[in-house]
């Protein structure tokens, strides 16, 4: 073949090369245009820490630990293999063209050193994971440390901006709000109780009435605590964990009401002095494993009261009544908001009113037991409350707890 | 759908036969430019309708169409190299047909014009 | 395979083939364009493929993103093509006799990127750009 030929053949093969390159070519048109199959850019939170290709990961005892988007992948090629020997769930390829967020879930309880590695032929990156196992609720980097002093079960509550409650009463103030409560290295369980305002806009002693109410918008972490002295408890800003519980028991409001005479009012009717009992009736009942409220409300002629009954899983109850008493004006001797006899004692700012087994602590704005008093007296109007009534089964209770100290503490990276 | 890959179909149909007939070094009157016009029209159509392979490829008047069009292309491309119009009468009749397709499902009120 | 700008390099290819015709008509006149013009199928078909390449190679590579042009090799590629395609721009406008050695020398970009490829394979390079 002379040259002319030659000439002819290679001219009209060679523009085929570009074609059998793209057709050939393992990751296809790829090679045209990635310089590398993948770029990877790690983004640790700032309690991980990131050197030399390693993260300093923590596991915790208390479920899995995620970091999400710990490795951003941006893969030009058409497929990055992940080669890994950790228990994270990692997935074992990638596609691409497109950009991943690797997500790693470390489990609980899990320590040591692990590889990953990403690789596609001959390029591969490698990331060495080395986890230590933390007392820490997984997930958060902040949590309040809350030293409590008392003694007894008590039934804590927290708001959504932080306010700590004890049996309804404020007793602390914390930086941040949460759900999850750890103490002694276990977690307690939490339930969240709705609250609701009982009538919107009115102030009673300078609060507004809130009471449970199921469904409602806002809702305050409840939990148990038992404190012998000085005990520590931690709180973390995380959603509340879902917990397979029986409920707690329900109390029964209105057989405690009509006991200890909540209500009682001596009215001047035209016929005769009554003493007036208001009749109720169950409108509702919220249950739940740390406390199962049941809702009662009813009147008499001379008031109206709205009591919820707190029935807890140890042996103790709270009952929290408001009482609207009727406007019109008038002179008493009998006005009961708790007691069917005079109280024995005070434990702080409790009146206390032992009874067969259980011990009643009352606190109020209002005196709760006045029978037969010597000269008549003008009967409240309007509303009056907070009543809150602690009921002690187990004779260890002793009063409010008080705040110690509240110190926030951070998680920083180690090593 | 894209609407470019469309008209580069068109304008392959219609460039191949011009090439043809300019390489040959025949002359080019009014009944190959009238060809060459219908197999642009041919080849558009093609685009677009191949294109929607993956939404109507079970439906009879789809595959129907898409047969049509071809030999649409095949009519114009004959009409050009036999210089013989009445090619472009046969091309027309895919023409026909997706215009009646076209107006019974406006008529009909269906979403789309490929029927069964 | 793309085929947005496999379509694109096949339509601009036929329209510069076309353009080679009309040339090639007004140069030669009544005479008889083969003997004018020796090889004209084989430049032909090169006009019509060659430019085909060079688009679909050079739409692929500046497609890689800024990336791709910190690397040498492929703005060498990028150079070539395009000179490919002026020498094939001037075969359409300008026949002459010299048309199959200009069509072996436009040919350089689809060499070179063989090369490159072939290079690529045995170091298992999963890219072009090797340097």
């Amino acid at each position: 073949m002379d040259k002319r030929q030659i000439k002819r053949f290679l001219v009209s093969f060679f523009p085929f090369l570009v074609f059998l390159i793209s057709v050939a070519s393992p990751s296809g048109d790829y090679v045209f245009r990635s310089v590398q199959p993948a770029s990877l850019q790690p983004s640790p939170p700032p309690y991980v820490a990131f050197r030399n290709g390693t993260f300093y990961l923590y596991s915790s005892p208390f479920g899995t630990w995620r970091y999400p988007g710990l490795i951003s992948v941006s893969v030009n090629g058409p497929l990055i293999y992940i080669n890994s020997d950790c228990p994270f769930g990692l997935p074992t390829y990638l596609r691409g063209p497109g950009g991943y967020e690797l997500d790693v879930f470390v489990p609980p309880g899990y320590q040591g050193t692990c590889r990953a590695e990403l690789l596609y032929g001959s390029w591969s990156a490698e990331y060495v994971f080395k986890v230590r196992e933390v007392d820490w609720y997984p997930g958060v980097d902040v949590r309040a440390a809350v030293v409590l002093n008392g003694s007894g079960w008590q039934f804590l509550q927290l708001a959504p901006d932080g306010a700590l409650y004890a049996w309804g009463v404020e007793i602390g103030q914390l930086p941040f709000s949460g759900c999850v409560v750890e103490r002694g290295g276990v977690l307690a369980i939490t339930q969240q109780m709705p609250y609701t305002e009982l009538a919107p806009g009115v102030l009673v002693n300078g609060s507004p009435m809130w009471v449970p109410y199921p469904q409602s918008g806002t809702s305050l972490a409840s939990f148990l605590l038992d404190l012998r002295g000085n005990g520590t408890f931690y709180l973390y800003p995380a959603p509340c964990l879902k917990v397979e519980a029986p409920p707690a028991p329900a109390v029964d409001p209105i057989a405690e009401a009509s006991a200890n005479d909540i209500g009682l009012m001596g009215a001047p009717t035209p016929a005769a002095y009554v003493l007036a009992r208001p009749k109720l009736a169950v409108a509702y009942r919220i249950e739940g494993p740390v406390a199962t409220v049941v809702a009662a409300n009813g009147s008499s002629i001379a008031d109206r009261i709205y009591i919820y009954g707190f029935g807890l899983p140890v042996d103790m109850h709270m009952l929290l009544y408001y009482i609207y008493f009727t406007p019109t004006a008038y002179l008493t001797s009998d006005l009961v908001l708790f007691g069917s006899k005079p109280p024995a004692g005070r434990l702080g700012p409790f009146w206390a009113f032992p009874g067969n087994g259980t011990t009643y602590y009352y606190l109020g704005p209002m005196e709760p037991y006045l029978r037969n008093a010597p000269l008549p007296f003008g009967a409240p109007r309007g509303w009056a409350g907070p009543f809150i009534v602690v009921a002690d089964g187990t004779g260890r209770w002793g009063g409010l707890p008080q705040v110690v100290s509240v110190a926030v503490e951070r998680l920083g990276p180690w090593s | 759908m894209d609407p470019v890959l469309a008209l580069m179909a068109g304008s392959i149909a219609a460039l191949i036969p011009l090439l043809a007939v300019m390489y040959k070094g025949s002359d080019l009157d009014y009944a190959r430019a009238a060809g060459l016009i219908s197999s642009f029209a041919a080849g558009f159509v093609f685009g677009v309708l191949a294109q929607l392979w993956a939404q109507f490829y079970a439906r009879f008047t789809y595959l129907l169409a898409l047969g049509l069009m071809s030999a649409s292309l095949g009519y114009s491309w004959w009409g050009i190299y036999r210089r013989w119009w009445v090619a472009y009468l046969f091309a027309a009749a895919g023409w026909i047909y997706l215009i009646v397709l076209i107006a019974a499902a406006r008529a009909l009120g269906l979403p789309d014009p490929f029927l069964i | 395979m793309e085929l947005t700008p496999l379509l694109a390099g096949l339509v601009w290819g036929l329209a510069l083939s076309v353009a080679r015709q009309w040339a090639e008509q007004k140069a030669a006149g009544r005479a008889d364009r083969s003997e004018l013009f020796p090889d004209r199928d084989v430049v032909i078909a090169f006009i019509v493929l060659g430019t085909t390449a060079n688009v679909y190679s050079a739409l692929l590579i500046a497609s890689g993103a800024p990336q791709v042009y910190a690397r040498p090799s492929a703005l060498v590629a990028l150079a070539l093509v395009t000179a490919s395609q002026l020498l094939i721009f001037l075969m359409a406008l300008r026949p002459s006799r010299l048309d199959l050695d200009l069509a072996l020398a436009a040919s350089a970009p689809y060499v070179y990127l063989a090369a490159l490829w072939i290079a690529a394979q045995a170091l298992g390079a999963y890219t072009l750009w090797l340097f």
